[in-house]
């Protein structure tokens, strides 16, 4: 007899979509009620969250989104971002 | 909509057109900001900075003119990225830091760059990077809802978790990881466009 984790586990299985969907989904091409269940099975599939994320880019441009948009960079103006340089490099000929 | 010039090509290769002047502007846009921040890494003051990438910029919308003459074996996009970055690393190196800007030729600033300092070449790939997701993100925002876009920058630019973010939003953890999702998705699809 299957346990309650186990049964949980075969539902959530049963709803996981394959790449293409992800990909559609991503795009928003999805009819709006599959968009719906897709959105609620994302609210328990931990394995659906990573492959959603995995298919919308890869991790190093996530790391990169990450530390490129920090620090209200997404606010900033880039007048304030250019003169919101780091100390200098030291130089070469030094 | 997203304000890219409409073609499939990528702005390293729209720039090629001289009449394509959107596509121009949009390379300017994202060369001059990580040109003047590289400079000031290197001890330049703001102004002069500004200059440095204005001089910069002319030298290789000078070279564009010229480049099938000059060089038919090598695509456009890869050909320009080259002489964009040797004109950034000879404009910073061959002048010392206290000498006033202007003193070097369209010529000295597309000669070919032999001897590469390292720091300076990572952080100038570090800085168009940067310049590309900051203009991707700016020609992209108009296309979302402002709180797919608060999901977006909560949980990819701020410290909060994805169930933190749904909880100060509102929203479900399967809406926040659909927006931010969509977004980044979008998102990378743009910076391919203009960087690649």
């Amino acid at each position: 007899m299957a346990t309650v984790a186990t049964e949980i586990m075969t539902q959530t299985k049963q709803h996981c979509s394959t790449a293409d969907q992800l990909l559609t989904f991503l795009r928003g091409q999805l009819s709006s009620r599959e968009e719906s269940e897709l959105q609620q099975h994302l609210d328990n599939c931990v394995a659906c969250r990573e492959q959603l994320e995995s298919t919308a880019a890869d991790a190093s441009v996530w790391n990169e989104a990450k530390e490129f948009f920090g620090n209200g960079a997404l606010h900033a103006s880039r007048e304030v971002r250019a003169m919101n340089t780091k100390k200098p490099i030291k130089d070469h000929n030094e | 909509m997203s304000e890219f010039p409409e073609t499939r090509d990528s702005l390293l290769v729209q720039v090629q057109d001289p009449a394509n002047r959107d596509a121009w502007d949009l390379f300017a846009r994202i060369y001059r900001p990580a040109i003047v921040r590289i400079a000031m890494a290197r001890g330049l003051q703001h102004a002069d900075a500004q200059d440095l990438s204005q001089q910069v910029l002319m030298a290789v919308a000078s070279a564009i003119g010229t480049w099938e003459k000059r060089d038919e074996s090598t695509r456009f996009r890869h050909w320009l990225s080259r002489v964009t970055k040797n004109a950034i690393l000879n404009a910073l190196t061959r002048r010392p830091k206290d000498q006033a800007v202007g003193g070097s030729s369209i010529e000295e600033l597309l000669r070919e760059v032999v001897d590469r300092d390292e720091a300076t070449t990572t952080l100038l790939e570090t800085q168009l990077r940067r310049e590309l997701y900051l203009q991707a993100a700016e020609m992209i925002k108009a296309d979302f809802r402002p709180d797919s876009w608060q999901a977006f920058e909560l949980s990819v630019a701020g410290d909060l978790t994805i169930e933190q973010v749904a909880e100060q939003l509102g929203k479900s953890v399967g809406a926040i990881y659909t927006a931010r999702s969509r977004i980044m998705f979008r998102l990378r699809e743009t910076i391919a466009q203009l960087g690649d």
